[in-house]
């Protein structure tokens, strides 16, 4: 181990004990905590020490224990006074508090006045016992009892009380095993660094939650919603500026309305009504709360939350720290921390340090040290394997491992994907990975097989993000062009006008938008928190995207692609899904609702908290949800939180699609609810999609005008994924219901509505996770074009011609690319003339260029042929560099399998490259450079003598080190070709400084010359290139004299 | 050799012939007792264009130079009677400029300037104690042409004429008149127009096939203020 890594690993206190790293330190102290308060001038911290009855001093310098200041109570919050001087301790067993000097230790006993109720009656003074306090910019403390808030001025001594009936909170001792005090207290407090807002969380019933801030120059308390939340809240933190606070794992602004939710297992939690409910045994102990467990702080600078988020129901797995975006939570990092927090988290003046209660007692978190601490990460968080009829043959790509932190880290990795293999498969940061996948391991099963590859290491302080491992085997008779991409994708949706689509990643909460034509990604948008589903304005400017754990729905300008600002939504109201018509807008809503249930034996009634779903209205103007009305029409507001909705395209009706086999109709004109009919009796499962001439679709089930069931798909051993209305056109998706394969694509005959002319895709289209059952997987253009599905690796894009015959294709002439006329030469970019030789035009995008592109692939001499452009009648490649000699061309295409066609190939048949530099050049000019001015060489920009210049050519042979094929030169290095040309520039050889592969292409020849200080003056001198005994056709250059500079 | 020291070679060449010449004049005139006048001029200098045509289809594009500012100094003898002369340097601030005419569309520049030398023989209308003095003037000199622009690949209409960044020398022929008004005992102003005839420089080279024809009359508008000893 390197001295540098011994000494970070020492100074992070990491991986003193753990098998594992972990960032920062965990002190075991005897006892449960409650509540910490850090005293930075005396470099103390005190922490209230539930169930030892004391307040343990603990020194920040030397990390140890002092003589703690022994109360004999169970402190339940402890809160330092604004000068400093004296600390206030709750009492979490009677009406009273102490107040402690911390220089003389003397302690002083404050009494909580006696409280009535409603009706006058007192409560009994043993239920208003103190839970948490603050003190404020104004020198008083606010104390939140389990029934009260109260106001204590220190100066007049005197309590005054803000909210005579706030509670009754809940809470009472004894509690089962293991119940931690932040699970007992229900009610936390949280300070701006101004002391001008405190913010309070709590819990007064086991489904009553709230959250609201006292604003201390106004003396005013701000609050939004009865039940703020559908979860117990048990730790709270605020920015420092006031403006955001974090409730559990809830984000809130200002106006405390919900931001974010988070929800650590990414998936939308519905919590269904029983079928049947149970009544607990008797003398059973009460459910542990359901409270999201752990503690956040707001970094110096806002733009960070450091949080430990624990879903209750998922408590195994190791501690974990995260690092979240402040405005919509997004994971950046997930921290391995010692211990697994529970409770108050509280950062130091200059935000270097978290000091946090745990599960051990105390843990500290250098988080200034984060960013040179150890932490793996991969180069990039996707690899694919294309194989295909041409190409059969093992492959590699690689990726590398890198640390994010300082210095080096050791590293291994592991995979779960058979066939795969990395080497090395362990090393030291940073290190490039070659990873090998064999296709056999495929079995031949057509289709795309992921896995990932885990990043780990023994020093490394993160949970590395995994690499996705796509390997896809495609074959003549399947259709469409994957594009993996990594990420949770949620929505499809095509924007003709602007010749785009957007996808929705609830993983990284972002819109991304791909251009219609390359399909490359041409923006990321960022949005609110898990955007769910998206839909367009009637005036198709703007963007909306229901952010599905939040109360927002972000809105997206589509002119400019920015963020406009969010609609929100009412309390607690959680949007899913949106649609617009011609006269109201529509979204649906989750709401968590407390709800009774009687037991079968109708003896007991216990209450459950449900998420149901509501219709409300959108106002645009004023950026709001409304409250969901009562009814809808004459139907009770209630729908499955999982409905779906869209729009027919004119507007005209808004269809709902439920999960529970549900539909209803909006009806635009009557601005009212026309119908709503049990539609099946199984689950709905795939989309909703909807038509102008009354044809409509719901999961599996078409419909007709009258929302009746035309037909249903019923497609075993496959499940039907999406459906789409083009034009006239009907076309669906399925997948495998089990097992791999590609799955199918398939036109539905409107008249029957039977599926017609299925064809197989690339790879299966994307299944339905647990959390949305409907949802839109398939989007078409409006005349059918094209069409774009979420598939298993990422999206995957169609031809609307997928079913169209094609006849076989036929290979006329292989030429140079560059000069159209023979020979070729290995490594050189060719162009094949013929018919039929692919169904439509397309390009490859990045390097390395695909072997299989447009449902074709080709091969020489049985090579599989890197590909850049397929058209019907032409298809510009690259000779694999391995092709000597005589060479037999086989093409692959949808219509069949060609004629061997035989074409001979040189060592070298060098030819320059022409262009018309967009538009400027009329005739072509060969691509020529000055050096001097990067300008290519014309009438205007002579080459003059002694100039060196640079050429771009083709066919000048292999190349050394050898370079794979389909590969472009990487820029750090040189690939020279192996055979030397000459050139000669109006007879006068020219010195050639550079023969050898362009930077960052494939296949494209570069050569650096001089121009000879002898060349012969003119307008039209001639300039070839020999090589390999062939010379390049002549072509015309201007050669001035030398200019002085 | 290269093309910028041939023509500083030129110019020097040219020069040192003037500057005999001058040398001279002023040796006679000294044995004359003649009177000498020094100044420093200032104005506006002005081209018509040229026309440049050719090609298949024919094609066609005007050529020259944008209006400009010039400086220079006079040297001048001033002798008794109705005849004098005088040694002129002038600099010019004209960039080149094309554009298009038939069968063409477009327009360029190039930045240049040029250094001009000549000597004129005066004729004066009035005697040399006469305040006001009128006179004609013509003589020989030489003309520098130089460029400072950056060549462009695209240069437009580059198939008919490209501003090249080339420098190059012309014999020019000077031709006009002016006025020289006396303020005070050893101080005049002077008002001058000329017209300075050229050939083509061969900043402008003809795409094959073109001819560029006729030569550059640069008219220059000057004034001045100088001494009298």
């Amino acid at each position: 181990m390197s001295g540098v890594r011994l000494f970070l690993m020492l100074a992070l206190g990491v991986g003193a004990t753990a098998p594992a790293a972990t960032f920062g330190r965990a002190y075991p102290l005897l006892g449960e905590f409650s509540d910490l308060a850090l005293d930075e001038p005396r470099s103390l911290l005190y922490l209230s020490n539930f169930t030892a009855g004391r307040i343990d001093v603990w020194n920040l310098n030397s990390g140890s224990l002092e003589a703690p200041i022994r109360v004999g109570i169970n402190p339940s919050s402890v809160a330092l006074f604004p000068d400093g001087k004296s600390l206030l301790i709750l009492n979490f067993t009677s009406p009273s508090a102490f107040v402690v000097n911390l220089e003389t230790r003397a302690v002083q006993t404050l009494a909580i006045p006696p409280v009535a109720d409603a009706a006058g009656v007192p409560v009994p003074a043993n239920l208003n016992l103190p839970r948490a306090v603050a003190f404020g910019s104004d020198g008083a403390a606010l104390i939140i009892t389990s029934h009260q808030l109260l106001r204590y001025d220190p100066a007049s001594g005197l309590i005054a009380v803000l909210v005579p009936q706030l509670g009754p909170l809940l809470g009472a001792l004894p509690v089962p095993q293991p119940t931690f005090p932040p699970e007992i207290l229900n009610a936390r407090m949280a300070v701006s660094e101004d002391r001008n807002t405190i913010f309070v969380v709590g819990s007064f019933q086991p489904t009553l939650h709230f959250a609201f801030y006292y604003d201390v120059p106004t003396r005013r308390l701000v609050s939004r919603c009865a039940s703020a939340v559908s979860s117990p809240v048990r730790f709270a933190s605020i920015a420092r500026d006031g403006l955001k606070f974090m409730g559990g794992g809830v984000l809130f602004d200002r106006q405390l309305r919900v931001l974010a939710d988070f929800v650590p297992s990414g998936q939308l939690p519905i919590k269904v009504a029983p079928t049947t409910v149970s009544a607990p045994p008797p003398n059973a102990p009460p459910p542990r709360p359901e409270a999201v467990i752990g503690g956040t702080e707001f970094s110096r600078d806002g733009a960070t939350i450091f949080a430990s988020l624990v879903d209750p129901t998922a408590r195994d797995g190791p501690p974990l720290l995260y690092v979240l975006d402040s405005d919509n939570l997004t994971v950046r990092e997930r921290i391995l921390i010692p211990d697994r927090l529970f409770g108050k988290m509280v950062s130091n003046a200059a935000g270097t340090k978290l000091y946090a209660l745990s599960e051990a007692g105390l843990t500290v978190l250098p988080i200034g040290e984060l960013a040179v601490a150890p932490r793996l990460a991969p180069g990039q968080d996707i690899i694919g394997f294309r194989f295909n009829v041409c190409s059969k043959l093992p492959t590699t790509v690689t990726f590398e491992v890198v640390n994010l932190g300082a210095g080096s880290v050791p590293f291994s990795l592991s995979t779960d994907m058979v066939g795969l293999r990395l080497e090395p498969s362990f090393g030291t940061t940073p290190a490039t990975i070659t990873a090998t996948f064999d296709p056999e391991k495929l079995n031949n099963v057509r289709g795309t097989a992921l896995g990932t590859i885990r990043i780990t290491g023994a020093s490394a302080v993160n949970v590395a993000e995994s690499v996705r491992v796509v390997a896809n085997l495609q074959d003549t008779d399947q259709r469409g062009t994957i594009f993996p991409q990594r990420g949770t994708l949620r929505d499809v949706l095509i924007d003709d006008a602007r010749q785009r689509f957007y996808l929705l990643d609830s993983e990284r909460n972002r819109l991304l938008v791909f251009d219609l034509n390359d399909f490359s990604l041409r923006r990321t948008v960022r949005t609110g928190y898990f955007p769910l589903h998206l839909a367009t304005t009637r005036d198709q400017k703007r963007l909306l995207v229901t952010n599905a754990q939040s109360e927002t729905i972000s809105v997206i300008n589509l002119e400019t692609l920015e963020f406009e600002g969010f609609v929100y939504c009412p309390c607690s109201a959680y949007p899913r899904s949106i649609a617009f018509s011609t006269n109201a807008t529509l979204a649906i809503t989750a709401v968590d609702r407390p709800r009774t249930f009687r037991t079968a034996d109708n003896q007991t009634s216990v209450q459950l908290v449900v998420t149901e779903g509501r219709v409300n209205r959108v106002d645009l103007a004023r950026h709001v949800v409304v409250e969901p009305a009562a009814s809808l029409g004459i139907f009770i507001n209630d729908v499955s939180p999982r409905s779906l909705l869209t729009a027919t395209p004119n507007g005209a009706l808004i269809l709902i699609g439920e999960d529970a086999g549900l539909a209803k109709m909006y009806e635009a004109d009557s601005d009212t609810f026309v119908l709503a009919r049990a539609i099946s009796d199984r689950p709905l499962r795939g989309g909703v999609a909807a038509t102008d001439a009354g044809l409509y679709n719901a999961g599996a089930v078409m419909l007709g005008s009258s929302l009746i069931p035309l037909a249903e798909f019923r497609d075993s051993p496959d499940e039907h994924i999406g459906l789409v209305f083009t034009g006239n056109q009907i076309v669906r998706t399925l997948k495998p219901a089990t097992g791999g394969g590609s799955g199918l694509i398939t036109r539905v005959d409107a008249g029957t509505l039977q599926s017609v002319r299925a064809v197989k895709l690339a790879e299966a289209p994307l299944g339905f996770p647990e959390d949305q059952p409907l949802r839109r997987s398939l989007s078409g253009t409006s005349d059918g074009r094209l069409f774009v599905l979420l598939s298993g690796s990422g999206f995957e894009v169609v031809p609307g011609s997928f079913d169209a015959f094609v006849s076989p294709p036929v290979a006329r002439s292989v030429v140079n690319a560059a000069s159209s006329t023979g020979p070729v030469a290995p490594g050189s970019l060719i162009s094949i003339f013929g018919d039929n030789l692919a169904p439509l035009t397309s390009r490859a995008g990045a390097a390395p260029l695909p072997t299989f592109l447009a449902d074709t692939c080709l091969t020489v001499n049985n090579v599989p042929v890197p590909l850049l452009f397929l058209s019907p009648g032409q298809i510009n490649a690259q000779l694999p560099f391995e092709v000597t000699g005589n060479a037999t061309l086989i093409i692959h295409a949808p219509g069949g399998v060609s004629d061997p066609f035989a074409f001979d190939t040189a060592t070298a048949a060098p030819a320059l490259f022409q262009s018309n530099f967009g538009g400027q050049a009329s005739p072509p000019l060969p691509i020529i450079l000055r050096a001097f001015n990067q300008e290519p060489v014309t009438v205007s920009n002579p080459a003059r003598r002694g100039d060196v210049l640079v050429l771009f050519g083709n066919g000048l042979g292999r190349v050394s080190p050898p370079l794979a094929s389909g590969a472009a030169a990487p820029a750090g290095a040189l690939f020279r070709t192996v055979a030397q040309p000459a050139v000669t520039i109006g007879g006068r050889p020219a010195e050639v400084l550079f023969s050898g592969l362009a930077p960052g292409f494939v296949g494209l020849n570069q050569l650096n010359i001089v121009v000879p200080p002898d060349a012969p003056l003119g307008f039209g001198v001639a300039l070839q290139i020999s090589s390999g005994g062939v010379t390049s056709e002549t072509v015309l250059a201007r050669v001035a004299a030398e200019l002085e500079r | 050799m290269k093309s910028e020291n041939l023509m500083r070679m030129r110019v020097l060449g040219m020069m040192r012939v003037l500057v005999i010449v001058l040398l001279g004049a002023l040796g006679s005139a000294a044995q004359a007792g003649d009177k000498w006048e020094i100044s420093g001029i200032g104005g506006a200098s002005f081209y018509p264009d040229l026309k440049a045509s050719g090609g298949n289809p024919l094609r066609a594009a005007k050529f020259g130079f944008f209006d400009g500012i010039t400086a220079g100094a006079v040297v001048a003898q001033t002798g008794g009677g109705h005849w004098g002369g005088e040694f002129h340097y002038l600099f010019q601030t004209n960039n080149m400029r094309l554009r298009a005419a038939e069968g063409a569309s477009g327009s360029a520049d190039f930045g240049a300037q040029s250094h001009a030398v000549h000597y004129d023989v005066l004729l004066y209308a009035t005697r040399k104690e006469a305040r006001v003095r009128p006179f004609v003037a013509a003589g020989p000199g030489f003309k520098a042409y130089q460029t400072s622009g950056q060549e462009r690949a695209f240069q437009p209409l580059n198939n008919i004429v490209v501003l090249s960044r080339e420098n190059d020398v012309k014999f020019l022929v000077s031709a006009g008149g002016g006025v020289k008004v006396r303020l005070a005992k050893g101080a005049q102003v002077r008002l001058d127009v000329r017209d300075y005839v050229t050939g083509i420089p061969k900043n402008f080279t003809a795409f094959p096939g073109v001819k560029l024809s006729g030569q550059f009359h640069n008219f220059v508008a000057t004034g001045g203020i100088g001494v009298v000893f």
